[in-house]
């Protein structure tokens, strides 16, 4: 400002001698020409440099990046909710004693033997019309089938023929035909879809039969302790420490099998349904408290006549949600199943969604919505159903399911010994027999070791420690990251500040005013108005914020 | 340059009063000296303290540390790869019919008898054979490890059942290989039943290979050219792959086949499976059933990590890289390396022999082992780039149940090359001989675990750059301010220089100005005279 005349070229000079941006001032200065060049590329080249390294670190700072932190932590643990369903979802003699329009659906599907018809369906067994079920032989299957239909297979088979592989009646896998047994489960879903719950609950496994023995943190425990549900699978499933409004969940104290839940489980294998159940025991889901199980995806087996015993270690997954991982905590979300928001719990919600708006029916292996019909067995729906998963997996129907927020995870360590140990027999069947009439596995059970094997199991379920991981995730690069590299870098390229930053825009400022005296003066010019012209000049450079309404002013 | 003749005190003055480091203009400026001193120390310990500071940020930077992401994703997964073997290599009625005598001699088959009657009873009476050679053939070995029972473990002396897997391994690998797949156990008897995605499938579906411990193993869903992967559309064991396997355990040899059931094994579709070191196995009478999530993994590799994506790698086994892979190569090389034979229990490279039994040759062996393990022999095999872990949340439960065995049997009956009446209406026979697996996902959402840089070349800069401002107000411009000043203090050193020679010479004092002058214009060339000079 120690210029006289506010020219434009002046006050770059001023600016460039003293900016407090570092090389500009040598450019400036130096009163030879190959240096000023020399500086003012080096000015130049430095400040893009510093351009792109801060676009870099911009695009960075997008990215929102996370860093996943893992620590053990030590706490009394909230113990998880265990889910136990028999294997067989309906208490065969009780299905047989269905009424008829029920029963009749269970008939026609061969789950159920026909009164008159039961010796000739064996025979026509090859033909399969289109849902058969399975041949009806209910009577000699709780026996051991010692005489069965002779058949075609020969001597022949036994041995080896290497050289000979073409001879014979496999197919390829195509994907056009559904396989016998995968149309044997729909079907039966389907039909008991149509029953409705109290008649399901009735005749599936009562809680009181399947649990013989409970035992929790050293203390006894009933069938009362467990809620039951009913799942389309599994038929009636009973869970052990589900979260309730009027009860707090039990809680772990210290580890190991004596501390944890101990269950003995009586699987009644004669009541499972010949033609439909193929493997004899329970099934286990260790979940968390809060959310609703899925026996089918998530859980395990535990087979009759061994203790099954699972170690369970907690993952506590925390992740920070918004703008840095996808992840939702479930509000706003109207799910098919109760409990806290689960991805799977929203994709079957979505997947059941789709099939009614694109089949017009809901899919039986879910639960059903209200208001809408269960989709037949017949072949479009199949079909439908097909190419609804089908689409749902490649994206065609979208489902936004994120990733829950807060998640809790059960690692199992599953081990099986043989159980009950020869010598406890005795002892355990002493325990078993006190029971009251009807509600223990009975005496004919109980008198045969080899049907007491196949009929009981326990499970021992206990936290291995009580230390958790907790993984949770923190930002990894937040805002006072950015503008520290940015600073950084913008010092170290050019020694600017902000504030050197503002110089420039105070040199923008100068130079529109003095643009704005040349206009006016220019105009005074050609209105002959000489001796003002000064005055307005320096009025001007004091008035920077409004040069704009001082030349209006003034013409 | 305003001055007429610049000497190296006025440009130290000149470059102190108008460099941008700050401290300095203070230093030069101030007329006091113990003001003078004090900036001067004062800018000299900021920047040592941002020297050090500096030091810690490229050892930091060079460390190349690295953020890892855990993503949980959902989408259609491709069905990972499932191999079964039977727990037993070859066939022992097939074996007693068509083994060598290498085979009788080492006791895994009875000697015919002197007759010469025995042979065309023996498929009837394989049972009865069976056990008796239990108990006589391999007498030998087990009189020598009887006596040793009350032994502490010791290094020098095999346990009889490790030798005896030994010898039985060296004696397979002399038979052809179509000989072996075809005293094998047939992929045809081995799968009865298999159902994927609710569709029906066969033993068609599954490729064959040769595993050194098992035998023949059956392959679903390997990855071969110009086939598309199985992907599962849905979660649960409906949708995942059924298998009805049937284990013949009369055919089981009764020397070696120690455990009954098959040997599964759960793998990326790329990658080739070792079924004796990664797998599960399923128990005849039992349904097993494996619950799959996936977890994908990324690593950066480079200058992040040791690992690699398999490039230019010579691999012993087929498919891509995998570590068990590259380390079952190593380790056959340096067997025929040092022992000039291949090892049994891995492939044979081409153009080797494998191991024989004897002493030195199994001494030689087990020094390679000992040195592979010490560090001694060393193996280049990081982990791969890419890598697919399945978690298996493995359970068992009866099967079939006792009402669901009229069901299979019907369904067993009707094949072709079903198991035969003599298992089916047996049902002991029956839950000793065939067992169901299911493999399935538990979800279709899988857990993503991803490097990515944790600090890069942009965030050194910037915290270099915040140190060094923040300490002495330099930047990068400031160090050319510093270069410019050296160059002209080299400029007045060379015209004193040539000055002297020129008073020297006795040669006028006018031109000095001058070649001052033209040394100045040209600054950009002089500093390459000075260098040379030096």
């Amino acid at each position: 400002m120690d210029e006289k005349t506010g020219s434009i070229l002046g006050t770059l000079r001023d600016y460039g001698e003293n900016t407090s941006a570092h090389g500009i001032p040598r450019a400036v200065t130096t009163t030879s020409v190959p240096r000023r060049l020399f500086w003012t590329c080096l000015f130049l080249a430095s400040f893009s440099y510093f351009c792109s390294q801060a676009y870099d670190l911009v695009n960075k700072y997008i990215d929102y990046p996370v860093t996943t932190d893992i620590k053990i932590q030590w706490s009394e643990l909230e113990f998880p909710a265990v889910t136990v369903c028999n294997a067989n979802p309906l208490r065969f003699s009780m299905l047989q004693r269905l009424g008829d329009e029920a029963g009749l659906g269970f008939q026609n599907a061969g789950f159920i033997p026909r009164q008159a018809q039961n010796a000739q369906s064996n025979i026509n067994r090859g033909e399969m019309p289109i849902f058969n079920g399975r041949p009806n032989q209910q009577a000699q299957a709780t026996t051991t089938p010692t005489t069965a239909v002779p058949t075609t297979t020969t001597e022949e088979t036994t041995t080896p023929g290497y050289s000979s592989t073409a001879d014979y009646e496999d197919y390829d896998y195509d994907y056009d035909d559904p396989h016998e047994d995968f149309r044997t489960v729909n079907t039966f879903v389907g039909l008991i879809a149509n029953l409705n719950t109290s008649t399901r609950q009735a005749i599936g496994h009562q809680a009181r039969d399947f649990i013989q023995e409970c035992q929790f943190n050293g203390k006894a425990c009933s069938p009362k302790n467990f809620s039951v549900f009913t799942d389309p699978t599994y038929g009636n499933c009973f869970t052990f420490n589900k979260a309730s409004s009027n009860a707090t969940p039990h809680s772990a104290t210290s580890a190991g099998p004596l501390n944890g839940l101990s269950l003995i489980l009586y699987i009644e294998q004669e009541e499972y349904i010949p033609s439909l159940t193929e493997k004899a025991g329970a099934r286990v889901v260790v979940h968390s408290p809060s959310r609703w199980p899925f026996p089918e995806f998530e859980g395990f087996d535990a087979a009759p006549g061994f203790l099954t015993s699972a170690g369970l270690r907690l993952t506590s997954i925390t992740r920070l949600g918004e703008r840095y991982s996808e992840c939702t905590d479930g509000e706003g979300y109207e799910l098919l199943y109760p409990g806290t928001y689960t991805q799977t719990n929203c994709l079957v919600t979505c997947y059941q969604g789709h099939m009614v708006s694109e089949c017009g029916c809901a899919d039986p292996s879910q639960k059903v919505p209200d208001n809408t019909t269960i989709c037949a067995v017949t072949s479009t729906n199949v079909a439908c159903k097909e190419r609804v998963t089908r689409q749902i997996a490649t994206g065609v129907l979208s489902c936004a399911c994120p990733a829950s927020c807060s998640d809790k995870v059960y690692g199992k360590a599953i081990g099986l010994s043989e159980w009950p140990a020869d010598s406890y027999l005795s002892k355990l069947l002493g325990k078993l027999g006190t029971k009251r009439a009807g509600r223990g596995p009975g005496a004919a059970v109980l008198a045969d070791t080899d049907r007491f094997r196949r009929n009981l199991l326990k499970l021992n379920i206990y936290y291995e420690a009580l230390n958790y991981e907790q993984i949770s995730e923190s930002p990894g690069y937040e805002v006072e990251n950015l503008l520290g590299d940015l600073g950084g870098q913008l010092g170290l390229w050019v020694g600017m500040s902000l504030l050197s930053a503002m110089e420039v825009v105070e040199i923008f400022a100068d130079l529109f005013a003095i643009l704005c005296k040349k206009i006016s003066s220019k105009e005074m010019k050609s209105s002959n108005k000489k001796v003002e012209v000064a005055p307005i000049h320096k009025k001007s450079v004091f008035e920077l914020e409004n040069p704009a309404l001082t030349a209006n002013g003034k013409t | 340059m305003s001055e007429k003749r610049p000497s190296v005190r006025s440009t130290l003055r000149k470059y102190g009063e108008n460099t941008s480091a700050h401290g300095i203009p203070r230093a030069v400026t101030t007329k006091s000296l113990p003001r003078r001193l004090f900036w001067t120390c004062l800018f000299l310990a900021s920047f040592s303290y941002f020297l050090y500071q500096a030091q810690t940020l490229v050892n930091k930077y060079l460390v190349y540390p690295v953020n890892t992401d855990v993503k949980i994703e959902w989408s259609e997964l491709e069905f990972p790869a499932v191999t079964i073997c039977n727990a037993n290599p070859l066939r022992y009625r097939e074996l007693i019919k068509r083994g060598s005598a290498a085979f009788q001699n080492a006791g895994f088959i009875p000697k015919p008898q002197p007759q010469g009657q025995n042979n065309p009873n023996s498929n009837g009476s394989t049972p009865a054979t069976g056990s008796t050679t239990v108990a006589t053939a391999p007498t030998t070995t087990q009189n020598s490890t009887s006596d040793e029972d009350d032994d502490d473990y010791d290094y020098d002396g095999y346990h009889g059942d490790f030798e005896m897997v030994n010898s039985f391994m060296g004696l397979l690998v002399q038979l052809t290989a179509s000989m072996r797949q075809s005293l094998g156990h047939q992929g045809r008897d081995f799968i009865q039943e298999c159902q994927f995605d609710g569709r029906t499938c066969s033993h068609r579906n599954f490729t064959t290979f040769e595993d050194s411990t098992y035998g023949n193993c059956f392959t679903f869903n390997k990855d071969k050219d110009g086939e598309v992967l199985h992907t599962a559309t849905s979660a649960g064991p409906l949708h995942g792959l059924s298998l009805i396997l049937y284990i013949e355990q009369d055919e089981y040899i009764p020397a070696i086949a120690e455990k009954a059931g098959a040997r599964v094994v759960i793998h990326n579709p790329y990658v080739f499976p070792f079924p004796e070191s990664e797998g599960f196995d399923a128990a005849p009478g039992f349904l097993t059933s494996a619950g799959l999530r996936l977890t994908s993994i990324t690593r950066l590799g480079g200058v992040y990590g040791n690992c690699t994506n398999g490039q230019g790698r010579h691999l012993l086994y087929p498919q891509m890289y995998s570590q068990q892979n590259c380390l079952a190569t190593c380790h056959q090389e340096h067997m025929v390396e040092i022992c000039g034979c291949a090892d049994v229990t891995f492939l044979q490279p081409n153009g080797t022999e494998f191991c024989n039994s004897s002493k030195s040759v199994v001494d030689c062996e087990e020094k390679v082992k000992q040195r592979l393990g010490n560090g001694n022999l060393t193996c280049q095999c990081p982990i791969s780039c890419m890598d697919r872990i399945y978690r298996k949340a493995i359970g068992l439960s009866e099967w079939p149940a006792d009402s669901y065995v009229s069901t299979v049997l019907n369904k067993l009956k009707t094949k072709r090359r079903g198991p035969g009446t003599g298992i089916l209406d047996d049902r002991d026979e029956f839950k000793k001989n065939l067992l169901k697996l299911n493999i399935y996902y538990e979800a279709l959402n899988y857990e993503t675990i991803t490097e990515s840089p944790a600090y890069e070349v942009e965030n050194l800069l910037g915290d270099l750059g915040g140190q060094l401002g923040l300490w002495v107000g330099m930047s990068c411009l400031s160090a050319m301010e510093l270069l410019e000043f050296l160059v002209d203090i080299a400029i007045i050193l060379w015209k004193k220089m040539s000055n002297r020679e020129k008073t020297t010479s006795r040669n006028n004092v006018v031109n000095v100005a001058e070649t001052g002058k033209i040394g100045t214009s040209n600054g950009h060339t002089i500093p390459i005279h000075m260098t040379e000079v030096m």
